[in-house]
């Protein structure tokens, strides 16, 4: 069965990721942030998105990459997981890809310990590697 | 997946439930009075409807209990029976059973194994043999049939209830007309049968449209669902069209740059929102009615089972408040109930020989003040031993003998509420009555609200509540830490205090390791919001450090019987907020209690008061301060007194009364128009009257004046000016520990005057102001 699935796709540190795209609901730019710095590491703060309170999620972080330059302002992809919306910081977002499941690879062994958790596979596009990300486990991980 | 017929279940046990509450109520209105034939009816259809229902869900064993019941009403009816207290028992026995097994249905799907036999043969005993039916029918589960009920009128509002489902596009005209002719050609079937034979219907679509129409029978919703008046809907449509407007307004005024046509657009939004909101909150307030309907079955049952008799008095129970509210207070509010009719009313012979009514009296009432509702539930009963608590409380150690021979009944009876602080070993008659108490007063404070108890021996015990309208809006506190906001429900403020630079060293000591700092003649446990956010120790050189040269703000908050001094950066304004919720993993820091979008649109965070004692108890260490609940508070004698007014509902304002000259309530008829100024008559001569609210708020809008106007009246040598208010409110003593205030007009300094935050006016400016106004001065301004 290889009923084709579109990623969303961004990148963090230099390495490109992909989500499943019907999960996210919007992606935005700039986001008055409410910092929480005492709470997890991961977690940033919250965010007013009309109305509704939204927890923020740095990915970076929560994949134990080297800090982003601070001067340099994340990209906010919202999605919901499990009915509840979070937004999660990554670098900058790429195109809505269609990948078919069937040419999905293992993650590469090499991958770091701390990174492998949450990726399901790799996919190979004409421009490079795309890591796919299983989000609602590492939001259920950072969250929980 | 939940499968359509769990739906039917659900929908069943939802109306059953409703109904079955009003049945209560109706039994009790029937001991009282059994000759009402409409409460008999009314009974007989509900005990009906769930009988034909749950023959046609297959819940036989059921339905069996139902028709015993249902036979012995039929009796009743048909006046071939008395009615008797046998009766009376053997009935709500039944609806006992009735909703043991709706219960397990819910929790399992399944009615169980239990058949209630001792149920059915109450029933059974009490009903004469003549009119029993033949007892086959009661045993032997009839085949499931669609529900039938001969006591509702045939044909016409058959067809009419199927009309509602042609309408609904859920069945074809035609098959009803061929039903309908059918019917007329004789067969004595009911509609719904026919239609179901002929497969032009299933049954759960007959069993739907016939619960639809019984909706109107139950009066209270049943948890997760709740019923909104339709008014209140089509106001919200008419709110939300509105509002659509002025977005379009506003769009077209942005896309042509017509920056001109802004203000009004931006008015127009102000008002549509502002009503929507106030709209939206409603469709959350219930009745609490609704809660009390679960009483009088309640003390009725407690009440025979202690051998008293009990009459329950209810008044203002139209009285209406949020949902989320009403469920919070129910479990309290039973066990005061309760405690009442169990501990508070006095046995029959206890009450002759006291000469009172034999019969006790529970009463409870409600009204409405000031985004409050005010509840007190009370008995004519003996009231609380207060010597006896008296020696307990010195046993305990919660006070010094000579301390508790000079504490008043009133804060004698207070001590119910700490936590184990009566056991049935301990102070046998009072048992139950301080068992619990300490819940009710966390389950009431954690909500915002208070309970206090008033107690006079034989004469009866008062609880007296005082319950925030809605958790959805909150009055609080914004204050500033580490460069983010929060906000701290004002129902938990005592009072404000600012400690000047030079004072810091000498008022905040440290008692091993824990910052306090002495206030009048108590020893003010401090924590720092932030270190106790970082889950950090509550004292370290750095936390006084990073302040120092710096003025220190402290907000003291009482929650819990505990009074803790919090340390922040900077005390901003009162703000009324709207709590939204967070995701879980925030609130597991315990001091967070949800997050609220603020004026600028930001996110600033809600601190829980209760949690954030609870986290402080850990950094302080376990030691308490337990003189909370002793003697009041000094206050200094030679405080001022303040006149606390509300400019605006909502918004409370002091001035020193000795500036005030009189106040006066207007009739706005005798306020007149002279130009851009008003007058009014008075002493003679014309005295220029405004609005307060304006006066200190240029943006404030400009409204009329309703028809009595309350009013300060300043008239000295230096001023002569009225200004008009919503409300008069208070005279208190200026408390000296108001926190200075900087930046804002007017405002000279805030403090806490029953736990909302009152602004002290600079009464010089203000006035100065208003004279500027009433001159005409404003637009040279």
């Amino acid at each position: 069965m290889s009923e084709r699935q579109m990623l969303c796709t961004f990148q963090l540190a230099g390495q490109w990721f992909g989500i499943e795209a019907a999960g996210v609901q919007e992606v935005l730019r700039r986001q008055s942030v409410t910092a929480l710095t005492w709470a997890s590491d991961a977690v940033r703060g919250l965010v007013n998105l009309r109305g509704q309170i939204v927890t923020a999620v740095d990915l970076r972080r929560g994949l134990k990459l080297p800090p982003r330059d601070p001067r340099e302002a994340p990209t906010h992809v919202v999605v919901r997981v499990g009915g509840i919306a979070v937004s999660l910081w990554v670098d900058e977002v790429g195109e809505v890809i269609e990948v078919d499941p069937a040419t999905r690879e293992d993650a590469p062994a090499t991958l770091p310990a701390t990174m492998s958790g949450w990726i399901r596979g790799v996919y190979r596009t004409p421009d490079h590697l795309l890591l796919a990300l299983d989000v609602p486990r590492l939001v259920g991980a950072l969250m929980a | 997946m939940t499968q359509p017929g769990d739906e039917i279940v659900h929908e069943f046990l939802v109306e059953s439930y409703e109904n079955l509450d009003q049945l209560d109520l109706d039994f009790v209105a029937l001991e009282r009075d059994p000759a009402a034939r409409a409460l008999l009816s009314r009974i007989f259809r509900t005990i009906h409807t769930i009988k034909g229902t749950c023959g046609f869900l297959g819940f036989h064993r059921l339905e069996a209990v139902a028709h015993a019941g249902e036979s012995v009403l039929s009796a009743l009816r048909e006046e071939t029976l008395a009615w008797s207290p046998g009766i009376s028992a053997a009935l709500l026995a039944m609806v006992d059973a009735v909703r043991a097994i709706l219960r397990r249905i819910e929790a399992s799907g399944e009615e169980g194994a239990e058949t209630y036999p001792q149920v059915i043969a109450a029933l059974e005993r009490v009903r004469p043999a003549a009119s029993a039916p033949p007892s086959a029918a009661a045993s032997a589960p009839p085949s499931a049939t669609p529900p039938t009920a001969p006591q509702r009128p045939t044909g016409e509002s058959d067809v009419r209830l199927f009309d509602a489902l042609v309408n609904s596009g859920r069945l074809d005209p035609d098959a009803l007309k061929l039903a309908v002719e059918q019917q007329r050609k004789g067969d004595r079937r009911r509609l719904g049968e026919i239609l179901v034979d002929h497969g032009a219907l299933q049954p759960h679509e007959v069993l739907e449209a016939l619960m639809a129409r019984e909706e109107g029978l139950g009066a209270s919703a049943a948890d997760g669902h709740l019923r909104v008046d339709l008014r209140v809907l089509d106001r919200l449509v008419t709110l939300v069209s509105e509002l659509v407007l002025a977005r379009n307004q506003l769009l077209q005024g942005v896309a042509a740059a017509e920056w001109s046509a802004l203000p009004v657009v931006a008015q127009r939004l102000n008002a549509v929102t502002s009503e929507l909101q106030e709209a939206v909150l409603k469709t959350r307030m219930q009745p609490i009615g609704n809660l009390w309907n679960k009483l009088p079955r309640l003390v009725r049952d407690v009440a025979s089972a202690c051998g008293k008799s009990v009459r329950l008095e209810m008044e203002g129970g139209d009285t209406e408040l949020d949902k989320s509210v009403l469920e919070i207070i129910r479990d309290p509010f039973i066990h005061l109930v309760r405690n009442a009719v169990d501990h508070g009313i006095e046995n029959r012979e206890i009450r002759t020989a006291c000469r009172k009514p034999p019969e006790g009296t529970v009463k409870l009432s409600a009204s409405h003040e000031g985004g409050y509702v005010f509840i007190e539930i009370g008995d004519d009963g003996a009231g609380l031993p207060i010597e006896r608590i008296r020696r307990k409380a010195v046993e305990r150690k919660l006070v010094t003998p000579e301390a508790a021979a000079a504490l008043s009944d009133r804060e004698l009876a207070n001590f119910v509420f700490l936590p184990g602080f009566s056991t049935a070993s301990a102070v046998s008659s009072i048992s139950g009555r301080g068992v619990g108490m300490d819940v009710v007063k966390t389950n009431i404070e954690r909500i915002g609200g208070t309970v206090e108890l008033q107690s006079t021996p034989a004469v009866g015990t008062t609880i007296f509540l005082k319950i925030p309208l809605t958790l959805a809006i909150v009055p609080a506190l914004i204050v500033t830490d580490g460069g983010e906001r929060f906000a701290i429900p004002q129902s938990c403020l005592q009072e404000l205090l600012r400690i000047e630079p030079a004072h810091v060293a000498r008022a905040v000591e440290a008692v091993h390791e824990a910052p306090v700092m002495r206030l009048r003649d108590t020893l003010l446990p401090l924590v720092f919001l932030r270190e106790l956010l970082h889950q950090r120790r509550a004292f370290t050189d750095g936390s006084l450090g990073e302040r120092r040269g710096l003025a220190l703000h402290v907000v003291v908050v009482r929650v819990d019987g505990r009074v803790l001094g919090l340390v922040v950066d900077e005390i901003n304004d009162a703000e009324e907020i709207v709590v939204k919720p967070i995701a879980d993993v925030l609130k597991r820091t315990r001091v967070l209690a949800g997050a609220t979008i603020l004026g600028d649109g930001r996110v600033g965070m809600i601190l829980d008061p209760l949690g954030l004692a609870r986290a402080a108890g850990l950094a302080v260490g376990a030691e308490r301060t337990t003189l909370s609940i002793s003697a009041a508070p000094v206050t200094a004698t030679a405080a001022r007194r303040l006149l606390v007014v509300e400019p605006r509902r909502g918004w409370r304002v002091a001035v020193p009364l000795e500036r005030v000259s009189r106040l006066e309530a207007f009739a706005s008829a005798a306020i007149e128009h002279g130009g851009d100024r008003e007058v009014v008559q008075y002493h003679g001569a014309l005295l220029p009257i405004l609005s307060l609210a304006r006066v200190l708020d240029p943006r404030a809008r400009e409204e009329a004046w309703p028809t009595q106007v309350p009013a300060v009246v300043f008239d000295d040598d230096a001023h002569h000016v009225a200004l008009g208010v919503s409300n008069i409110l208070d005279v208190v003593d200026e408390s000296p520990d108001a926190s200075p205030v900087a930046g804002r007009p007017f405002v000279r300094a805030s403090a806490i005057s029953h736990g909302r935050v009152v602004d002290l006016l600079d009464v010089d400016a203000v006035l100065e102001r208003a004279e500027c106004l009433a001159n005409g001065e404003e637009r040279a301004a």
